[in-house]
């Protein structure tokens, strides 16, 4: 029978691994993904197979599919996080209660560091304050010294959430913040949100993935995660720390600093491969103290519409966003990035004053041949043509 | 030094009206991109 596993296992393309309950663990302790099986006994007592496909981002969270039986194998029957130091309990059709996972791993996921966010005073009696519609309010903490931290309370009138006002008193002063919130502060379905309120002269600084997860473990902003956090955000000098994510989800920037008139610099994201639909359209729109643009090395590939105005409006901004690794731009990926930016066009509107790469553009089956026009980019009517 | 003060009334009133304009930007921005998603979509089957 394991070698019948076996080989449709491996005809699919995974790893195969077979042993005790421990051999396993021990198994994909050293593997992402793969398709493991151990013996587990029922209760009346009668030993069975259990197959599990396991597949994850490292180490301390996997997920794993549990093959309903063994003449299903391969049918995916329950999809769940799971962490070495879970309890677990895993129903299927044919087998009985199954716990897993329990004082597998007791060790809790080490924090990356302790970069958290932080807002920090460059006036006096600044103040930070946070305002939210979702029907849970947002989990966060703060603390003056990223050692001992307090629950950051709020009071809930009409369906909105306003969290206590911290006022830096002093220039310099400096509260960081803290959080598990893994799906981020705007909900899509609901068409509900929350956004940061800041008075005074603030400057940002820190991991902005403190606010998604405490342990700045994920490195992948979910969809609508930050869209419009920080919107209309005058007292903002300068923007987070955005320099471990690697992915940015379906609107997951959306708007998130657009009309934030004091930030001179957008923050840099040199680990970031993925920008999904929509994911930073108008991210610093209306931004017109901007003026330096990200800095995106490693950016491979844009969703439609994933960069749309993203710099619209910036009238600062001297230079375009480095993105050398470029390769694919979904449908209108960089529609309007750079409307109404001065520095793009020569003063009588004919010639392009910077570098911007000429991919193929496609989604799905579909090929645009406008998306790369100048004017596209531009935003422009004025007829340019591709170089 | 940080000072934490809790939200008076008024303040909690002018947030809600606050919330709500917010929301219009964010539903316009979703309507937005849904239309634009639309509108490429027509245009790929044409």
């Amino acid at each position: 029978m394991i070698e019948k596993i076996r080989k449709i296992v491996e005809s699919l393309g995974y790893p195969f691994f077979f042993g005790t309950r421990d051999e396993v663990y021990a198994y994909i302790n050293r593997v992402l993904q793969c398709v493991a099986v151990y013996r587990q006994g029922n209760a009346t007592g009668a030993s069975q197979l259990l197959v599990f496909k396991f597949k994850g981002e490292h180490p301390q969270k996997m997920y794993y599919d549990v093959f309903a039986d063994l003449k299903k194998v391969l049918t995916i029957g329950v999809q769940r996080t799971f962490f070495y130091d879970d309890v677990l309990e895993v129903r299927c059709p044919v087998m009985n209660k199954v716990f897993i996972g329990g004082g597998v791993r007791p060790t809790p996921p080490t924090p990356v560091g302790n970069n958290y966010m932080y807002f920090e005073a460059a006036e006096g009696n600044s103040t930070v304050s946070l305002m939210s519609m979702l029907a849970t309010a947002p989990n966060l903490e703060y603390s003056t010294d990223g050692e001992t931290w307090q629950e950051w309370q709020h009071t809930t009138a009409d369906g909105v959430h306003t969290f206590d006002t911290l006022t830096l008193t002093n220039i310099g002063d400096r509260v960081y913040m803290r959080g598990d919130n893994p799906n981020g502060f705007a909900d899509f379905l609901t068409e509900k949100l929350s956004y940061f309120s800041t008075t005074g002269k603030i400057n940002a600084g820190g991991n902005i993935m403190s606010i998604i997860e405490k342990t700045m473990v994920t490195s992948v902003v979910p969809d609508f995660g930050f869209t419009l956090i920080f919107s209309g955000n005058t007292a903002l000098l300068t923007p987070p720390a955005m320099d471990t994510i690697i992915s940015i989800g379906d609107g997951g920037c959306a708007s998130m600093y657009s009309s934030c008139t004091s930030i001179t610099s957008a923050a840099n994201m040199p680990k970031l491969t993925f920008i999904d639909i929509t994911g930073c359209s108008a991210m610093y729109d209306g931004c017109i103290s901007l003026i330096s643009a990200s800095d995106m090395p490693s950016l491979t590939a844009i969703g439609e519409y994933g960069c749309d105005g993203m710099y619209a409006g910036c009238i600062s901004l001297v230079s375009a966003a480095n993105m050398p690794a470029l390769t694919a731009i979904g449908g209108a990926g960089c529609r309007s990035m750079y409307i109404r930016c001065t520095f793009a066009m020569s003063s009588n509107g004919t010639t392009l004053n910077f570098a911007f790469p000429t991919p193929p553009v496609t989604a799905g089956s579909i090929t645009y041949n406008t998306d790369y026009d100048l004017a596209d980019w531009m935003g422009n009517t004025n007829g340019f043509t591709n170089p | 030094m940080i000072k934490v003060t809790k939200p008076t009334k008024k303040q909690l009133s002018a947030n809600v009206k606050k919330m709500k304009e917010a929301q219009e930007k964010f539903k316009v921005l979703l309507k937005e991109g849904k239309n634009l998603k639309d509108d490429r979509e027509n245009q790929g089957d044409n």
